[in-house]
């Protein structure tokens, strides 16, 4: 017998029921969540290149195109970003499909969002963002919060898509030399997105200045074996001691932006700030600030352990208790499909598909990532591309049972009277599975 | 004629309007309030995203230096005639039916035009362009959703914001109520099924019930493509015309293209360019033919990012830049014209020695639409709609 808190654990804390859930997650579901957490090791198993491989290979690319003026470097490049994108969307989209820790996933997905690069700055943007990924967040979803922000800072997928690369210190040797000066943009996402967010209290001089810490923060981008890497460019670097929210930084060099992280990190309004959004993310728009405060509070107590954290939002009854209300974004949506009724989907539909739905992969239209509300992908054009894509998708699942008993086997006794109704009563097998597939019970979370 | 020489920085304005109407029409206050007597104003903006190049779209023939800078690229060299405008300038003849309306005195051309924005980033550009920021940083909702806002209430959701996508973009993020209208498919399921769900929701997903409803009512309004049929924009802007001429349909929408980021390419037949400009052309015909009668009543704005680099790069094409051209067709449009301050084209006219320099703000354009044809008050505009936005004046006399 399937119970209310089996369900809950598949959809909101996982990526959508199965027909064949594992044993655990009837039997003890809050064991089943957190087991996956403590049982996650991680290992890149994508078989996908590295950033600073595909960085590398670009850079080649660049410079026979500009020597040669050929038309064939830049159709050259240009495959290989796609080529790249559709790889690593195809990693993403199996993985969450097939793995044993859809929550680990989740969690991806969640940091991957909160440090989010997009494909809108660019092809080498685009080239990496699912190395960056990779890289600088899967290593760390039950990890230190720290951690995670120093491999996001010093990535060349972050570096380029917040401007770092070209910001520079204005009394820099290069500053001086080429007249150059300083990009806010990483530094002001930094305070205002990725640690102890807008309501902190800070003011734009500590916005400045935090800039001017990480000036000189760039990748390697001349020929060798270190193109793609971080590079701690010190010609760049604006000399100084430098204040933020109180705090002084008299470091020298790669070393005063690291005091600058782990001030940042260990902010109570960091704290604070992860701990709303993780709440925000699994449990909705209503849920309880003394969610949040226990979150938080765990997460200051073991430093930003994100395993500990997570554990601590996993161990609070509200948390299981919150009606479901979340509407699923449309990759998250199509990962559910997928998982429930077995289609399997190619590379270019994934992409696609998400696309046509308003979320491209790696591609939110701003750094503060997709929209995250209840009810924000709920929207009437959206919904019609909701209502054909489920239709398109039961129309190829070659299911052996009939939608009735895939339902029963997946939600158990929350098949209600009207989803008994709906299934039961359509006009074909495809409109039944459809029925399904746009039923509360699979749509919100 | 009633433009000054081209080839120094002077103001172009065409026939139709007095020349001392030129620099005046920057401060003149609004001549028409169109919420008094009978009109009903629609209003559509249209987003190119990518940024599109504005000199490849209305070439100014008269400088001398153009065949240096953009060799390849030339209209002249497209096979295809380019279409004549008044002050010196060409039409791209992909975009024939906007000409012909141009001739007919139902199309603006503003040239050297940009928003505050100053960097070279396709996202920070259109969240520049859609929120209406007046510089910093961009704001969280979009100046059209606030200029809804500030409008007397209307009632019945078909008379939110139109937005022609399937999500609401920045542009129309906001308090306002927003229905968003992409593609059919509500067909797809049967009447009967389609109540059933209905019920499903109304228990337990109130929120995805309405969404459905709404667009369900909008989709009742119109006779939708079928679906997968013909390109999605001008199919988009046809239904946009279809609802915007029920009395009982939405006033005021958005509509977006992509395909302006012409880095390689730009010029041979075929290229993407000249798919992008097909395309929005046919879009704009769509959407005449659609609206019937109330086109006199429309004003359409089109407007992109930010241009492109004057000179052409390596691959027969062009990177991001800054001034470029922007348009206002519609019936209600007093066209004909091109409007420009035209800065020129030698080295030190150039906008960091690269782009085509800006010297008309497009919130002035914007500004003077909203002033005129929706009758939004000068301060509520400089306020409200377009923030921190006072010394920015509206444009007078833009419309009949």
């Amino acid at each position: 017998m399937t119970s209310e808190r089996a369900i809950t654990a598949q959809r909101r804390f996982g990526y959508g029921v199965v027909p064949d859930a594992p044993a655990r997650v009837v039997r003890d579901p809050l064991g089943y969540a957190i087991g996956q957490l403590n049982d996650y090791e991680y290992k890149d198993r994508s078989g996908l290149e590295s950033s600073s491989a595909l960085l590398t290979r670009f850079k080649v690319m660049q410079r026979s195109r500009r020597e040669s003026d050929s038309a064939d470097a830049f159709k050259a490049a240009g495959a290989l970003v796609k080529g790249q994108m559709q790889q690593e969307t195809g990693y993403r989209f199996k993985t969450a499909v097939q793995s044993g820790k859809p929550l680990v996933e989740r969690l991806v997905s969640f940091w991957s969002d909160h440090f989010c690069v997009s494909c809108v700055k660019g092809p080498q943007v685009r080239l990496i963002a699912g190395a960056y990924e990779r890289e600088a967040i899967r290593p760390h979803v039950t990890g230190r919060f720290r951690d995670m922000l120093g491999a996001v800072m010093h990535h060349p997928a972050m570096l380029i898509y917040l401007d770092n690369t070209s910001s520079v210190g204005p009394d820099s040797p290069k500053g001086r030399k080429f007249n150059q000066g300083l990009n806010e943009n990483l530094g002001r996402e930094l305070l205002e997105l990725h640690t102890v967010g807008v309501d902190a209290g800070y003011s734009q001089t500590d916005v400045t200045e935090a800039a001017r810490i990480i000036t000189g923060w760039t990748y390697n981008s001349s020929p060798g074996d270190e193109t793609g890497h971080f590079l701690f460019d010190a010609r760049s670097h604006q000399p100084g001691q430098f204040t933020v929210m109180g705090v002084v930084f008299d470091q020298n060099g790669e070393a005063q932006g690291d005091a600058l992280l782990d001030m940042l990190a260990a902010h109570p309004s960091t704290a604070r700030h992860i701990a709303g959004k993780l709440v925000h993310y699994f449990v909705g728009d209503n849920a309880a600030p003394a969610l949040t405060d226990a979150v938080a509070q765990r997460f200051s107590e073991t430093d930003g352990d994100l395993k500990e954290t997570m554990i601590a939002l996993l161990q609070r009854a509200e948390s299981w208790d919150a009606p479901a209300a979340k509407v699923l974004p449309p990759f998250d949506m199509l990962v559910a499909f997928s998982r429930l009724i077995g289609v399997k989907l190619k590379n270019e539909e994934v992409i696609a598909m998400s696309r046509s739905l308003g979320q491209p992969l790696w591609e939110p239209r701003s750094p503060a990532g997709f929209p995250k509300g209840d009810d924000d992908w709920a929207t009437s054009g959206a919904m019609v591309g909701r209502l054909k894509l489920a239709m398109n998708m039961a129309r190829q699942s070659d299911l052996q049972d009939d939608p009735m008993g895939l339902a029963n086997a997946a939600l158990g006794r929350n098949v209600t009277q009207p989803l008994e109704d709906a299934i039961s009563r359509a006009a074909t097998r495809p409109e039944a599975t459809a029925m399904l597939l746009l039923s509360p019970q699979i749509q919100l979370r | 004629m009633t433009f000054l020489h081209p080839t120094r920085r002077g103001l172009l304005i065409g026939a139709g309007m007095a020349s001392a109407g030129a620099f005046a029409g920057w401060t003149h206050t609004p001549a028409h309030s169109s919420l008094s007597g009978s009109r009903d104003p629609r209003f559509l903006q249209v987003i190119l995203r990518g940024g599109m190049d504005g000199l490849a779209v209305a070439e100014p023939t008269f400088e001398p230096r153009l065949e240096q800078l953009r060799q390849g690229i030339l209209l002249g060299n497209l096979g295809e005639a380019a279409l004549p405008l008044q002050g010196g300038f060409v039409l791209n003849p992909k975009l024939k039916n906007l000409h012909e309306m141009y001739l007919r005195g139902e199309a603006s051309i503003f040239h050297a035009v940009a928003s505050p924005y100053r960097g070279r980033s396709h996202f920070d550009g259109q969240d520049f362009l859609e929120s209406g920021a007046a510089g910093g940083k961009a704001l969280e909702t979009g100046w059209l959703n606030r200029a809804l806002s500030v409008l007397p209430q209307k009632n019945g959701p078909a008379r939110d914001g139109l937005a022609v996508s399937l999500t609401a973009p920045l542009i129309m993020r906001g308090k306002a109520p927003v229905i968003t209208w992409r593609g059919g498919g509500l067909r797809a399921l049967r009447p009967e099924s389609f109540s059933r769900l209905m019920e499903l929701y109304s228990a337990d997903a109130p929120g995805l019930k309405s969404a459905f409803e709404s667009g369900l009512t909008l989709t009742k309004l119109a006779d939708e493509p079928p679906s997968g049929e013909g390109s999605p924009f001008v199919n988009g802007m046809r239904m946009a015309g279809q609802f915007f001429s029920k009395p009982e349909g939405p006033r005021i929408g958005m509509i977006d293209l992509d395909g302006w980021d012409t880095h390689a390419e730009e010029a041979p037949e075929g290229n993407n360019l000249g798919k992008a400009l097909a395309e929005l052309d046919a879009g704009l015909a769509a959407l005449k033919d659609a609206l019937g009668a109330h086109w006199k009543d429309t004003v359409v704005a089109v407007a992109t990012e930010f241009g492109r680099t004057v000179r052409i790069n390596g691959t027969e094409g062009t990177d991001h830049g800054t001034a470029t051209v922007a348009f206002l067709v519609g019936g209600a449009v007093q066209g004909g014209r091109v409007i420009a301050d035209w800065p020129g084209l030698q080295d030190n006219n150039l906008f960091e020695s690269r782009d085509l320099m800006p010297t008309m703000d497009i919130r002035s354009i914007l500004k003077g639409v909203l002033s005129d044809h929706l009758g939004i008050a000068e301060g509520v505009l400089s306020d409200v709609v377009f923030p921190d936005s006072q010394t920015v004046k509206p444009f007078s006399s833009l419309l009949v």
